[in-house]
Parts: structure tokens; sequence; C-alpha cells
């Protein structure tokens, strides 16, 4: 096995790294240090596609952000992400290059991606890891597991395989809430591009040695890409302050909720009924089918507490709820509760909240 | 000519969220209460297939689950939505099986059902993830397994079809909306756009993404995980929950996976199978409870604004705000 942690980076239509493949390196960087016996590990940046130039100019910003190395696979059938090639490009390399880690942040692409180039390897893989501990020289991965309310601690039995890790955003680094995309992204500098540490691995299907001639592998043709939900709910992953809002509170409650969490600096969350009601898109559902959400401050409005959403917030550090009904389970799992009006205390709150800041 | 459709929806037996396995407010399992029902997401996949056998009749539903004897009951349950048959893969062999050795049990138990039955699986659903373990990763490790293509985290799905007389034209990308057609009428069908260089009967799949949603056109055969989508799932048939509490279940042994002669693309050899807990990649070291230790401060006041005023001293004077 190589002393090497690979981390899979993914980037925007603009070629720019996301803040979730910065905030990967930096968790490398944590691994890296975790696992280290003698020999330090290297960490590389993965980076798949079509367009050389890109590609490599994607791994100098991977280098400048913590990556020792970068190692860039091109070929024509990268060009779109396809878990079908992606995963048989990676596969092939890791299998000749034998590194000790692959790691993957947990966005739609590395949930797609991730288990099926574990298959491909016949590797094990721990999914949605929140921290990673040392203990008697074995490395343990801790995951949730039960909807958030048992912490498993696994371990890999084989040591000479290739083990593949998915990273839940905003997690990792001692109590399982550490990184934020803000720190590592302070991390990276305009360091000098390191142009020798760049490797470059073309790749075409067809040279697999590792398939019986004439099976081609099949990708689903992608027709379309509806509109995003261009809104703060992509941020809520790594949000600080979350206001969210559920059955209790309406159209019009969304407009107080979207207004404290622009005082707040904050995203807009909200439950299963709201984005069933569709008075806000799905990218803003916390809770056992949406996000797992982790702020510093989690202020709720009309949000009863069901299980399937507090899963979503439980590991918030600080939950406000505002519920008009004073048994709603939702206190059960608060620091702070008010019993009324949504469309009463919002107000009252925003307003106090401007006057204390004068 | 639209193809004859054959579904397998894979499904797991996992403990009812909320009930039995705990209490969020006292962080403790009651396990008296644990109650094993269908894991949730299975159920959207099952949504799915009778939502495509509504469209074309002729699609057989097949349910498949790995687990203990009592996993049977998820299968009637499969069976009372619409279900023809269940298979279960139970052995005391592969008890502990890890979810590499499940997916590959799986794929070769999707082949077993091919063979028995005398049909080619078009497409294998499955929910995008349990309420258990969690892991979201038995979908796409199956796909690999049995070498087909994949989407995952689906929010619905629909049937495609070339037109008639379209030919070949090879693969290339296709972008913008030219592609997708309006469905009108009950029976017509979208179709599939030109230039995929995919051939006959294929499947329309919407795809949850932060990104903005996708929608890919899948050929057969392909694996789907489902998430949940806006549509409510329906309610078993009393009459099919009677005759699927009287049906006898195939079950599938160690024996019947890793003795038949399986082979294809992906599919493992059956010295590599890794069933039981002496062969999974992944060791359990210790589940722990995580405890919700809130100390709750619940302000009852009549006027809103006192009631603020001491919540934002509050969270002022702890510097949370």
């Amino acid at each position: 096995m190589k002393k090497e942690i690979w981390a899979y980076l993914e980037t925007d239509s603009r070629g720019e790294l996301l803040s979730s493949s910065k905030e990967l390196l930096a968790k490398a960087g944590i691994i890296a240090a975790t696992a280290e016996e003698e020999e330090k590990y290297l960490i590389c940046a993965l980076l798949a596609g079509a367009e050389h130039d890109v590609l490599e100019n994607t791994a100098e910003k991977a280098l400048g952000a913590g990556a020792d190395k970068a190692v860039l696979i091109e070929g024509d059938e990268l060009a779109v992400y396809s878990a079908e090639f992606y995963s048989d490009a990676i596969g092939r390399l890791a299998g000749t290059e034998k590194p000790k880690m692959i790691l993957f942040e947990r966005t739609t692409d590395g949930m797609d991606l991730a288990p099926r180039l574990a298959a491909r390897l016949q590797a094990g893989m721990i999914s949605d890891c929140v921290d990673l501990v040392r203990e008697g020289g074995k490395l343990l991965w801790i995951r949730h597991a039960f909807g958030g309310t048992a912490a498993v601690s696994v371990s890999f039995r084989e040591q000479e395989r290739t083990q593949i890790i998915s990273i839940r955003p905003g997690s990792f680094g001692g109590s399982g809430r550490g990184i934020k995309a803000a720190e590592p992204a302070g991390m990276v500098q305009d360091a000098p591009g390191k142009k020798g540490a760049i490797t470059i691995k073309p790749y075409k299907s067809a040279d697999s040695g590792s398939r019986a001639a004439g099976e081609k592998i099949v990708r689903p043709a992608l027709l379309e890409v509806l509109e995003a939900a261009a809104d703060r709910g992509a941020d809520l992953g790594t949000a600080n302050v979350i206001v969210a809002g559920g059955n209790g509170a309406g159209p019009e409650g969304f407009k107080l909720i979207e207004e404290l969490a622009d005082l707040l600096h904050g995203a807009v969350g909200a439950s299963r009924v709201a984005v069933d009601k569709g008075w806000i898109s799905h990218a803003h559902l916390i809770g056992q089918s949406g996000i797992t959400v982790t702020p510093d401050l989690y202020i709720n409005c009309g949000i009863s507490g069901s299980v399937q959403h507090i899963v979503g917030m439980r590991d918030a550090k600080c939950v406000v709820s505002i519920n008009k009904d004073p048994k709603a389970l939702i206190f059960n799992v608060s620091d702070y509760g008010i019993v009324g009006n949504l469309h009463k205390i919002l107000p009252a709150l925003i307003a106090e909240i401007r006057r204390h800041r004068g | 000519m639209l193809q004859l459709m054959n579904i397998i929806v894979c499904v797991k037996q996992t403990p009812e969220a909320g009930r039995g396995e705990m209490n969020p407010a006292a962080g403790t399992v009651d396990r008296t209460s644990q109650k094993q029902l269908i894991n949730p997401f299975d159920l959207y996949a099952m949504e799915a297939a009778l939502r495509v056998q509504e469209k074309a009749p002729d699609t057989r539903i097949i349910a498949l689950s790995m687990g203990p004897a009592s996993a049977a009951s998820v299968l009637r349950d499969c069976i009372g939505l619409g279900a023809e048959n269940g298979y279960l893969v139970c052995d005391p062999a592969f008890a502990g099986t890890d979810v590499r050795g499940t997916a590959q049990i799986l794929a070769r138990a999707v082949r077993v059902i091919e063979k028995r039955e005398g049909i080619r699986a078009d497409a294998v659903f499955c929910g995008a993830k349990t309420v258990d373990g969690g892991t979201s990763m038995l979908g796409p490790e199956l796909a690999q397994f049995l070498g087909v293509p994949q989407v995952t985290y689906a929010l619905h799905c629909s049937l495609m079809q070339t037109p008639e007389g379209q030919e070949e034209t090879g693969q290339q990308e296709v972008t913008g909306r030219t592609g997708l057609q309006e469905v009108s009428g009950e029976t017509s069908l979208k179709e599939v756009p030109a230039g995929t260089g995919i051939q006959g009967t294929a499947l329309c799949v919407e795809k949850e993404d932060d990104r903005g949603n996708r929608i890919y056109c899948l050929p057969l055969p392909c694996l789907v995980t489902f998430t949940k989508a806006s549509f409510q799932v329906r309610y078993p048939l009393i009459a099919r929950i009677l005759e699927a509490e009287s049906m006898e279940l195939p079950v599938l042994s160690a024996g019947d996976i890793l003795a038949e002669n399986l082979t294809g693309h992906g599919i493992s050899e059956e010295n590599s199978v890794k069933a039981g807990p002496d062969k999974a990649a992944m060791q359990v070291q210790e589940v722990e409870l995580r405890k919700m230790d809130k100390q709750s401060q619940i302000i009852e006041d009549p006027d809103p604004v006192k009631a603020v005023t001491v919540l934002a001293q509050r969270l002022f004077s702890e510097g949370i705000l």
C-alpha cells in the first residue's frame, strides 16, 4: 500500500473548487496527522475530467490548499460526471497505485460515486463519517446510525486494501462539529503551482484489462438540469445559523423567517410539511429525507418536532424553538423555547435584535 | 413496441422510526416496543415500480429481501401493495454480512431470480438509504456488481420509448430541453431523444441534486435508488394482504446463491463472495447512544415582546447572538 490519501475533488461549472472540496483537503490533513505512524501520509488531490487546462488550473489551487500532489485522470468519457465511467477510471488507477485511502465529501456526486468505486475495488467503505479517533494503534471512524441516535465506531479489517471513506460536510475535528467551510478556505494561499507535483493519467474505458472483451460501460444520458434552487438552501450544511419553519409557519411565516435569517447571516431551513405544501424548495429540507445540519444556532418556528425532523437538527449547538403548543415535542430537544404565536414573536425578535445592534 | 418490464424491488426490514429505537428526549432505547417494519425509503421504490406498472400493465414486480425468516413480512407488505411475489435470501451463513457482501449476494440473487422466472431484470429499484444503518451504499454497490448503470436519489421515474423508425445515431451529449416530451395522454410515453444512443424502452428519472435536479434517460437494464418524492405512497389492498399471508414465499439459501453457475458482468465468483462477519470489510467496535441532555428553558408569557426580551437577553449574554 502507498502511504497516500487521495481526496476526490469537485468543481463548479467554472472550474472553481467547491467549498466542500476545500473542506475535504483540510480534513485529509487531519486524517493524515491522526493516521501517521513512522512515515507521513501524502495528500493527493484527485481530479477527473476531459479538459486538461481546466483540470491543471484546479490542481494548482488544490496544491495551494493543502494537497502534496495531484493526479488528473483525463479522458473524453469523463467530460460529464457519471458514476459508471468515473468509478471505472478511479478504480483502475487505484488498483495499480494502491493508495491507503480515498476520501469523498458526502455530496450528491460523492454519495453516487464512492460506493460504486468501493464495489469496483471490492473494498470496504464507511459512509457519512463525522470523526476519526486513534485507539490502541487502531483508527476508529465515527458515524451516526439509527437516525442520529447512535454513534457507531467502525474500523477497517483489511489493511491491504484501499479504504473508501465519505465524510459529512461541516463535521470532523474533535466534537464532530469542527471544520466549517470558512476555515479551510482561509488556509488557501496563493502558492505558486508546484508543476512537478501534478501527474496526468489518460483514461479510455476500452483500455480496461479487467473486463471481458465487448462489455461496454453504459451510463444514463443527462437530458436536462432543472433550475437550481438558487437560494440559501444549498448553504445549510455549513451555515452557523439556521432559521427554520414548519407547518405552523405558512407562506407569511416564511417571509419573517427569511428576514430573521438575513439579519443573522444565516440559512433558511424547513420541515417536511413546509416543503410538501410548497412554501419552500426541497433544498431547504432538514431531517430524515433531507439533510442533517449542525449550526451553532438553530431557531425553529412552528415545527412540532417529529422524530424525522429531530434526527436532522439534534446536533445543533443551541436550539431555540417557537411554538404555540406547550406540549410540542420540539421543546424536549430545545435549549430555549417560547410558547406563542410565531407571527407575533418573530417580528418582536427581529425588532429586538435590530435594537440591540443599534 | 413497449418492452415488457420486469422490476425487482429490494427491501429491508428495519426498526420502526420513532417508535422503538429511541426516545429523543431521554436518549434511551426501548427494545421491547421495537417493531420491525419495511424501510420507509424502500416503500418509495415500491411506489415507483407500481407507477410504472400503471402505465405499462404487463410490468412484473418481484420483491427481494435478505434477512432473518421474520423479514418475510416485508415481502408480504410488498405483495399487499401489488408485487406478484417475494424472494427471501435467508441463511445463517449470511448473518453478520456487511454492505459489500450483501451487495454481492443480492446481485447473485437477482441472477437466480432471472433464471427461475425466465426473465431479465430490466430494472432493480432500491430505497436510497435505510433508517437503521443509513449508509446509502447498497444501491450503487449492487449496480456495480450487476454491471448496470445507475441513478441514485431519484424522486420519480417514468417509461421512455424510442420513436418508431428512429435509427441509431451514436452517443453524444444532449443538453437543453430539446429531448423531453410532455406526456399528454394516459398511454403516451416520453420519447427517448435522438443522440443519446439509447434504443428501445428506457426510464426517464428525475434525480434530486442540490445544484438543480437532473433528468436522466436511463437505459435498461439498470438500477435506481429512490428518496422521498412529494407524492404519497399508496396503502395496500386488504384482499392482497390476505392473499400474501397464505402465499409460500421462495427462500434462497446460501446453497442457492453460491452453487448456481452464475456469470456475467460484475457478478462475483462464488469463492469471492464475502459473506458473514469473518469476511466483512468493516468491524463495528462500539455502538454508543447519543444522549440529548438539553436543559430546556421554556418561556411562557402572553406578551410576545416580553417573552422575546427574556430570550434575547439570555442569547446575548451567552454570546449566542
